[in-house]
């Protein structure tokens, strides 16, 4: 038991650390590569991947 | 204190060490013999004992709280479970004492005077208390015993078959307490239960294959 | 002082290791082992109890068994337990019916003609090594306090002798009873058995059968051990408090990391505007100046209020764009509702919103937003921010971590309760976790055992 204690602890503790170091997120994106610099001239060229979402 | 008298049945020497004994079985021809003063009168033969597989014999040696004794008398007796002995020990200072053994355990008492009244054998139960000396003692056991017979010297006088009602009880610790309505007034012996190493015995009978 | 010249002939004879007798009852030759100290001898043949005491050799009693039980341990091995030998000279097995159910178990009589009897009793192939003891335990509540520990009341019963094999030191007879109360203080046992002329107290120990197959050089299979023994100690006793503690270090240590993570987090503001939503505006998208986001790869945070909403949202579908490329998309909604139903007010939503974005590494960003709204007209405040301390993976964590403290109180649980199981308190495991004691080193404390009738 002990052994799986401290395990399993350390190994919660590490994903924890490496979450709040690395920043991480729970929220739903999408990310895009390669978008051009010519977008800030014309940002309705931009082909967003999120759809309005239908609001209640 | 050591006194040797020729036996009157066959002339072996019978020896009386201690001061208090008042009858001695001869060890060679059995007879009963009861001391008065310098004599020895022959009261008949002394029952053969059954052989019950104990260690201890005449003559074997051993210590009690920093004390030496010597084993020397026996008396054997039977209750419904089983055979027992109450070996005479005599002490270096003359002092008398009894070891019970029964089933492989041990006890080492002395007769005690105590000022409580001791209750009636007839009324005694396993498990109730009784008072001695102001302590309380939880009776363990009570047998209607019947001795089978005796050895060595011994402070009173015994034959086959006269009856011992005795009730043995345990106190806090490892003290022990036995009384023995042989007699009227019962008498009461209080000591302790041992541990037969603590004994250290020395002078054992030899047991084969052991 | 022993005198050489008394030389008085033994008045005891040497008995033989071994004698043999013919039984009374079939002939069948049988074996004593005992020396003298055994009253009865039981003959495996036709089941008849023989009285040792008697010239005769009378049968006591018979015992009637279809099965002729075989001990895993053979009469006459000799072993060393607990630093003594011993020889196993009888044999002999009990039962105990509760709630219509029967238990049966065996116990083996051993002999040492120096150190008396003890015996070993077996039960669903647990073992324990038991002797007589001499130190009557003091009742406490519905148990009892011996040598300072205090043992838990675990059966009350009275048991029967169903068969019996070999020697022992009193006149068995067949379906013999005799009410038991045993305590527990694992690994130790204490069994009372109470007649009104008699009390016997007898202590256990809980003994591993590998001991004993070693030390009696037992070739029989050792039987697996079934469920929990009363005495048996818990592969947790002792340590459980250590356990709780090193549970407890890492929550402290969780608790400590993210407050370090905390602290050193820049929360930096690196972009702040506000803008308005207008119905003329539906469809079009709007992009931000350019901002620097420093540091190690860590959350951008986007943090949205918006205002006025009475019964309306706002949605706003952004994306953090880089210099060189990376776009992250993402849509939030601020919506606020509110009314009355059957007198009482509600409302629904809010005005404001934070949008997490992670592991975004360092550069320079805008945004890029496209809003809607079922309002006429909503101003919205953005701020951006980067590596902002966040607490649900802290959350996350311990709530990881409260599954340490459930599996071990289960996993305790479930032994305790098989413990109690066959015991006269079943499912009460939790007034009844006993004062466990940790293993005690081979030899240092002799058991003060049991001679059980």
């Amino acid at each position: 038991m002990k052994t799986f204690i401290i395990v399993y602890g350390a190994a919660v503790l590490l994903l924890m650390g490496i979450a709040e170091y690395r920043g991480w997120s729970l929220m739903s994106y999408q990310e895009q590569k390669g978008v051009p610099k010519t977008l800030r001239e014309n940002p309705g060229s931009y082909r967003s991947s999120y759809a309005r979402t239908l609001h209640k | 204190m050591k006194k040797e008298v020729p036996c009157p049945s066959c002339g072996a020497p019978v020896v009386f060490q201690s001061a208090a004994s008042i009858m001695a079985v001869c060890a060679y021809c059995s007879s009963t013999l009861v001391r008065h003063d310098l004599d020895l009168e022959n009261i008949g033969k002394m029952a053969q004992l059954q052989a019950d597989g104990s260690p201890l014999q005449l003559r074997a040696e051993g210590r009690f709280q920093g004390e030496s004794f010597t084993v020397v008398g026996r008396i054997q007796l039977r209750f419904e479970k089983g055979l027992w002995n109450e070996w005479h020990l005599l002490f270096d200072d003359q002092r008398s004492g009894w070891l019970g053994e029964s089933a492989g355990i041990y006890a080492v008492s002395f007769l005690t005077e105590v000022g409580e009244e001791i209750p009636k054998f007839e009324e005694l139960q396993a498990g109730e208390s009784v008072i001695l000396k102001k302590e309380s003692y939880e009776v363990t056991n009570v047998e209607k015993a019947f001795c089978v017979g005796g050895q060595g010297e011994l402070p009173f006088q015994i034959g086959p078959g006269y009856e011992a009602p005795v009730a043995d009880l345990a106190g806090a610790g490892k003290q022990f307490a036995t009384l023995d309505y042989s007699e009227e007034p019962p008498l009461v012996y209080m000591g302790e239960y041992v541990e037969f190493e603590e004994l250290h015995f020395s002078g054992l009978r030899e047991i084969d294959g052991w | 002082m022993a005198d050489p010249s008394l030389t008085a002939p033994p008045s005891t004879p040497v008995s033989p290791r071994v004698k043999t007798l013919k039984c009374s009852g079939c002939g069948n030759p049988l074996t004593v082992r005992g020396m003298e100290r055994t009253e009865a001898v039981a003959c495996e043949a036709c089941g008849s109890v023989i009285d040792l005491t008697d010239e005769n050799l009378r049968i006591l009693s018979t015992f009637q068994s279809k099965i002729k039980h075989k001990p895993l341990i053979p009469l006459g091995s000799r072993g060393k337990v607990r630093g003594d030998l011993f020889e196993v000279i009888g044999y002999l097995r009990r039962a105990v019916t509760v709630e219509g159910e029967d238990y049966e178990w065996s116990e083996y009589l051993l002999f040492n003609p120096y150190k008396g009897f003890r015996w070993l009793s077996e039960y669903n192939g647990h073992w324990n090594f038991i002797k007589t003891t001499t130190n009557i335990p003091k009742k406490k509540g519905d148990g009892v306090r011996y040598l300072d520990k205090t043992f838990l009341h675990f059966q009350s019963a009275e048991s029967r002798v169903t068969y019996v094999l070999g020697e022992f030191y009193w006149k068995v007879q067949a379906g013999e009873t005799c009410k038991f109360t045993d305590y527990i203080a694992p690994p130790l046992i204490l069994s009372k058995e109470q007649t009104p002329q008699e009390t016997d107290w007898s202590i256990g120990e809980y003994i591993e059968p590998e001991t004993l197959w070693s030390a009696f050089r037992v070739t029989s299979p050792m039987p697996a051990r079934i469920g929990v023994a009363p005495n048996q100690l818990s592969p947790y006793s002792g340590k459980v408090a250590s356990l709780w503690k090193l549970i407890g270090y890492l929550f402290l240590a969780a608790v400590f990391i993210h407050l370090a993570l905390f602290f050193f987090s820049q929360n930096k503001l690196v972009f702040e505007n506000r803008f308005t939503f207008q119905q003329k505006d539906k469809g079009k998208a709007i992009v931000t100046e350019i901002f620097d986001i420093f540091g190690r790869p860590s959350n951008v945070v986007i943090k949205t209020a918006a205002a006025p909403l009475d019964n309306s949202w706002l949605f706003l579908n952004m994306a953090l764009i880089s210099e060189d490329g990376r776009a992250y998309d993402f849509g939030r909604e601020i919506s606020y509702y509110h009314g009355t139903e059957d007198g009482s007010a509600w409302t629904e939503g809010g005005f404001s919103d934070e949008a997490t974005l992670p592991s975004i590494p360092s550069g320079r960003y805008y945004l890029r937003i496209e809003p809607e709204s079922s309002a006429p007209m909503v101003n919205y405040h953005i701020r951006v921010y980067r590596d902002v301390p966040r607490w649900s993976f802290f959350f996350l964590a311990l709530g990881a971590l409260c599954i340490l403290p459930i599996l071990l109180i289960w996993r305790v649980a479930r032994f305790e309760g098989k413990r109690w199981s066959e015991s006269d308190h079943p499912g009460t495991v939790w007034m009844r976790i006993p004062d466990s004691t940790p293993e005690e080193e081979e030899g240092k404390e002799k058991p003060k055992g049991k001679v059980s009738r």
